[in-house]
């Protein structure tokens, strides 16, 4: 997958990690590797990065004698989940549009040979 | 020192002195965030030598923490303006909105030490600096920033970007090197086309 596209989608599937329930590092990278393979050292940068764009906020709590971090999504990291939504509405409409192409031109060229 | 074999502690330990380039704060930061997860995945049952395996060798993992962290203005370094190190010039914003702008840096110089600072037109107040390598790698929808050529002395990189747009028109540089420290402060001649564009410094 291209790089680029990728970053912006790490940044996605970390909201949605915590849209339902307020998760924790290890278990945000647990939910989201099977759909986008995302490394710890990765996945930190973006934490901080969704925090100080204000999408999300951090607490910590005791668990085990020991601290945990854990991330809530704020209200502007629901309404980037909203509009990810949507924009992907239109590229999926692309998407029909490219590979109904493609399989048209397919069709042609074996009608024609 | 590889990660293989290491525990927990001697793994922190050796990450530590890999990340001495950020600040107190920022390492201690990522120190904690890695302390949880070896310990999250202690408790889950795997076994702490091959826990630390699995995070990987500390150089890379160093590496690429060091460049999404934007290096930080040390208040105390004393940094002097010479535009035949670093500079500013060709910066013309085109129909669509976007600017492109070429940045000179010494040649082979890793864009995480080149620290660029965006401020208002004339003014000077500093809207957010950030590292080059993380600005071109963080928002990649809005900012590219690409090689365009070398010469003997210097890189020249092209940024271009829609960030800037409706925010500050001023950019400051600086660079840390072993022969010095080393600054730019250029404004835009706030040029439309290609070719025509440069700044002036300030």
């Amino acid at each position: 997958m291209d790089t680029q596209l990728k970053r912006g989608l790490f940044e996605i599937c970390v909201l949605a990690a915590i849209r339902d329930e307020d998760s924790y590092g290890y278990r945000i990278i647990k939910t989201i590797k099977p759909y986008i393979d995302i490394s710890e050292s990765t996945l930190y940068p973006i934490l901080r990065r969704l925090e100080a764009s204000g999408l999300i906020s951090v607490r910590s709590s005791e668990h085990n004698g020991r601290l945990r971090k854990y991330y809530h999504i704020n209200q502007a990291g629901k309404e980037r989940l909203c509009a990810f939504s949507e924009e992907w509405r239109e590229i999926s409409a692309i998407y029909q549009f490219v590979t109904r192409e493609a399989n048209s031109n397919e069709h042609d060229s074996n009608e024609q040979s | 020192m590889s990660t293989i074999q290491m525990n927990k502690a001697e793994f922190m330990n050796d990450l530590s002195q890999k990340l001495d380039k950020l600040t107190d704060a920022d390492r201690e930061e990522y120190m904690s965030f890695f302390s949880e997860l070896i310990d999250d995945k202690i408790e889950e049952g795997l076994a702490e030598a091959s826990v630390v395996e699995s995070l990987g060798d500390t150089e890379q993992l160093a590496e690429k923490i060091l460049t999404s962290v934007p290096v930080e203005l040390s208040p105390e370094t004393e940094y002097v303006e010479d535009h035949s190190v670093i500079d500013c010039t060709n910066r013309y914003l085109d129909g669509e909105k976007v600017f492109h702008f070429t940045i000179k840096v010494p040649r082979g110089t890793n864009l995480r030490d080149v620290i660029i600072e965006i401020t208002r037109d004339y003014s000077g107040t500093t809207l957010f600096y950030t590292n080059l390598k993380y600005l071109g790698e963080s928002e990649p929808q809005q900012t590219s920033v690409a090689l365009e050529r070398t010469d003997s002395m210097s890189d020249y990189y092209e940024c271009i970007t829609k960030t800037f747009d409706e925010a500050g028109t001023g950019i400051r540089l600086y660079l840390t090197t072993e022969h010095g420290n080393y600054m730019a402060t250029d404004i835009s001649n706030r040029s439309t086309a290609k070719g025509n564009g440069y700044w002036l410094s300030a």
